[in-house]
């Protein structure tokens, strides 16, 4: 079982880091077409960037790349990848270079918390 | 199964994701004997083909390309009625070899109707590249429907998936699986639980029967070329840059390189029509009837034609982009400025388009798929200030303002922008979203496009849309020429004509804007033909005789003893603002379907426009301007 205490937004993620959704508290047809595209409970999603003006974010999931609005994405409830070392958002991190100071350490502290 | 008619030849339904290649398959399967309609009541594209086959024919019916059949979206709507209440023969289900998972979700759904199914398996080239293998065999068992693949854009495994589509139609066999009697338990409509576990199933089982029947046979990159064109494509620097330079490219594309064909087509059609005129004249035809045919029908013809080559280049340009994937980046990296008017972010082209002709920008917004960005998209868009506008400024501005000259443009181009941005706002707010407004859109990977398969899309699409609009324009053209040589025997366009009466009867309604003089107001009532001609009939009813549309130096003259320099602005504003030209009102009509709206974007641009050339000329007296 995923523990919950951690949980965040998939728009709170860093870039680059990946998690996996626990549940989709959007409403209505948003609900329906998220579903639809294959961001199920249980699936694992990677934020991969953000657009120039901060917004849309660029999410993917079981192998496909969608453009997501803060505001959508911030609907989607995930646990985010508990091993800072794991291979996947190492892969992340050196895709998307630079990371600001503050996202570091919110890593860092997340390593320590787990 | 039972069919709820009798048919005279098969139907074959194609079904798939969007980018699963269902085009380019449906193009290849029936070549150019295809037939571009719309969906009865809706602008959504409707295609049908012929296909023949070892003796067999049947008819293809491409469905809208949808990830879900599950909603209530639109899209998703008409492919899942068409298949049950039509109930094809046979669909053939495209899916995306290199995205197998979320391809068959779609395909649990469709068994699930109990229509007779084959998969295609399109895109087979590149999972190879890709060092993926496909059991194609344990697909077909897992799915227990026939699995072919293919390469569209290259014709591959089209004949073969054909017979397989024959061999079904033949055997009228309703498929058994698995898949109907896990998700007969949890139905997807009904409350969200039942709905979260339909799709949460399904995915389960698509993954499953995705690991295995896929080997990879070599390691798969950790990011993509897709990605890595991204990088730059989607920068948070450089995305702009690319953006601008793309839509300039796309803006030179089609109006630069159609000016000439467009110059030449004109020409041609003016030597044929004076050829007819003047056969007919030597064979004694009345006057009046060769005049009607020289200037009312040829005329018309004339300026149906000078449309036809931006409005091919646009739709080649378009297609071209959506095709090798950057219109849904473009929607994604605009949205955000789009957003602050209310409006979805593939609403920008069409915004941009509008600068060079408005019925092209009209046209562009097909691509939206909520229904309510669409139609805000269309009716603000003639607040954008077209090429063909341009003439009226220049002259203008050329008569009063010379040394401000380009201030005073600009500040007519901004108007427009700012009007259409305010219209949208306003608009977005009283008509009410409907169910797809959601920006959730997939970014599917950079793919070259076969020019062929461009081309057909172009040719189907403007084709189509020249015979439609072309009856309105043709139409339009004729009933000015009418009324500019009734009552017979007076002057074209004099104020004893039909229209020079109806424009002195305007013309006291144009006082308060400053304009108040009859060839103000005929110039803007054949301005509502083609927004070209409201110089050109200053032209002719100032008598300079010059009725070219950079305007002579005696219509300058004319302007200048007419007018003042704060009546020739408010008639700029007048110009940009007032009507839609035929042309663009045609494109609404067949783009909306609704004569209400297109009679709503006739009317309120023409109030917007009195009140704003009003406003510029008596708040303009009251400091002192006049």
């Amino acid at each position: 079982m995923i523990s919950n205490d951690r949980a965040t937004s998939l728009d709170e993620l860093d870039p680059g880091a990946h998690g996996t959704i626990v549940r989709i508290g959007c409403p209505g047809p948003l609900r329906r077409r998220l579903l639809d595209m294959g961001l199920t409970p249980g699936t694992e999603v990677r934020l991969e960037g953000v657009a120039p003006l901060g917004d849309p974010v660029i999410v993917s999931a079981r192998g496909c790349r969608l453009g997501l609005r803060r505001a959508e994405a911030a609907g989607i409830t995930v646990v985010p990848c508990p091993d800072s070392l794991c291979a996947g958002c190492r892969r992340g991190r050196r895709r998307h270079g630079r990371q600001s100071a503050a996202s570091r350490r919110r890593l860092l502290f997340r390593t320590e918390v787990s | 199964m039972n069919h709820s008619f009798a048919r005279a030849i098969p139907v074959i339904a194609i079904a798939g994701n969007p980018n699963s290649g269902k085009t380019a398959l449906f193009n290849a399967m029936t070549g150019a004997r295809q037939h571009v309609g719309n969906w009865p009541g809706v602008t959504v594209e409707k295609k049908e083909g012929r296909v023949t086959r070892g003796g067999k024919s049947a008819l293809v019916v491409d469905l809208p390309g949808t990830y879900s059949l599950g909603s209530q979206a639109l899209d998703e709507t008409i492919a899942r009625d068409f298949i049950t209440h039509e109930r094809p023969d046979v669909v053939i289900n495209v899916v995306d070899s290199t995205n197998l998972e979320r391809n068959l979700y779609l395909t649990t759904q469709l068994l699930d109707l109990g229509v007779p199914l084959v998969l295609a398996l399109n895109m087979f080239d590149e999972v190879k590249a890709l060092g993926i293998d496909i059991d194609v065999e344990a697909l077909s068992r897992a799915l227990r429907v026939n699995v072919v693949p293919t390469v569209a854009v290259r014709s591959r495994g089209i004949d073969e998936l054909l017979d397989a589509a024959f061999a079904a139609i033949d055997a009228h066999t309703r498929p058994t699986t698995p898949v109907t009697l896990i998700t007969a338990a949890v139905p997807d409509t009904g409350n969200i639980e039942t709905c979260d576990l339909a799709a949460e199933h399904r995915y389960k089982l698509a993954a499953e029967i995705t690991q295995s029947v896929i080997r990879t046979t070599t390691d798969v990159p950790a990011e993509s070329p897709s990605q890595r064109i991204d990088r730059i494509a989607l920068n948070k620097w450089l995305a702009y840059p690319i953006f601008f330079g793309v839509v300039w490219a796309m803006f030179q594309f089609t109006f630069t390189l159609s000016e000439p064909i467009a110059l030449w087509l004109g020409g041609a059609i003016g030597t044929f029509g004076s050829w007819v005129s003047r056969m007919l004249g030597a064979t004694g035809a009345p006057e009046m009837v060769v005049a009607f045919l020289a200037d009312g029908v040829f005329a018309g013809l004339g300026a149906l034609l000078e449309f036809a080559p931006p409005i091919f280049l646009l739709f080649f340009a378009i297609s071209f982009l959506e095709d090798i994937g950057y219109m849904a980046r473009a929607a994604l990296i605009s949205d955000r400025l789009m957003g602050a008017v209310g409006l979805h972010g593939k609403a920008f082209i069409p915004m941009i388009l509008g600068f060079g002709c408005n019925v092209t920008g009209i046209l562009a917004a097909r691509s939206l798929d909520s229904r309510r960005d669409r139609l805000v998209s269309i009716l603000v868009n003639p607040l954008i200030s077209c090429s063909a506008r341009l003439p009226v400024y220049v002259l203008f501005a050329g008569a009063f303002f010379a040394e401000r000259r380009g201030l005073v443009v600009f500040s007519l181009y901004a108007l427009g922008v700012v009007l259409a941005a305010l219209a949208a706002k306003v608009l977005s707010v009283f008509i009410k979203p409907d169910v797809s407004s959601t920006f959730v859109m997939e970014l599917p990977p950079y793919r070259m496009p076969r020019i062929s398969g461009v081309l057909l899309q172009t040719w189907e699409r403007g084709r189509e849309f020249l015979h439609k609009a072309g009856t309105v324009i043709l139409l339009a053209v004729v009933v000015v020429w009418v009324l500019s040589n009734l009552p017979p025997g007076v002057d074209p366009g004099s104020p004893e004509s039909l229209i020079g009466r109806i424009g002195s009867a305007i013309a006291p309604l144009l006082k308060p804007a400053g304009f108040g003089t009859w060839q103000a107001a005929s110039a803007l009532v054949f301005g509502a033909i083609a927004k070209e001609l409201i110089v050109g009939t200053l032209g002719v009813l100032y008598g300079s005789g010059v009725g070219s549309a950079s305007g002579g130096s005696g219509l300058i003259n004319a302007i200048q003893a007419n007018w003042t320099p704060l009546s020739a602005y408010a008639f700029m504003v007048m110009s940009l603002v007032y009507m839609p030209c035929v042309a663009t009102l045609a494109a609404i009509r067949r783009e909306t379907g609704s004569r209400a709206w297109t009679a709503f974007a006739m009317a309120y641009p023409l109030v917007l426009g009195w009140v704003l050339a009003v406003i510029v000329y008596q708040v303009g007296r009251l400091i002192g301007l006049a």
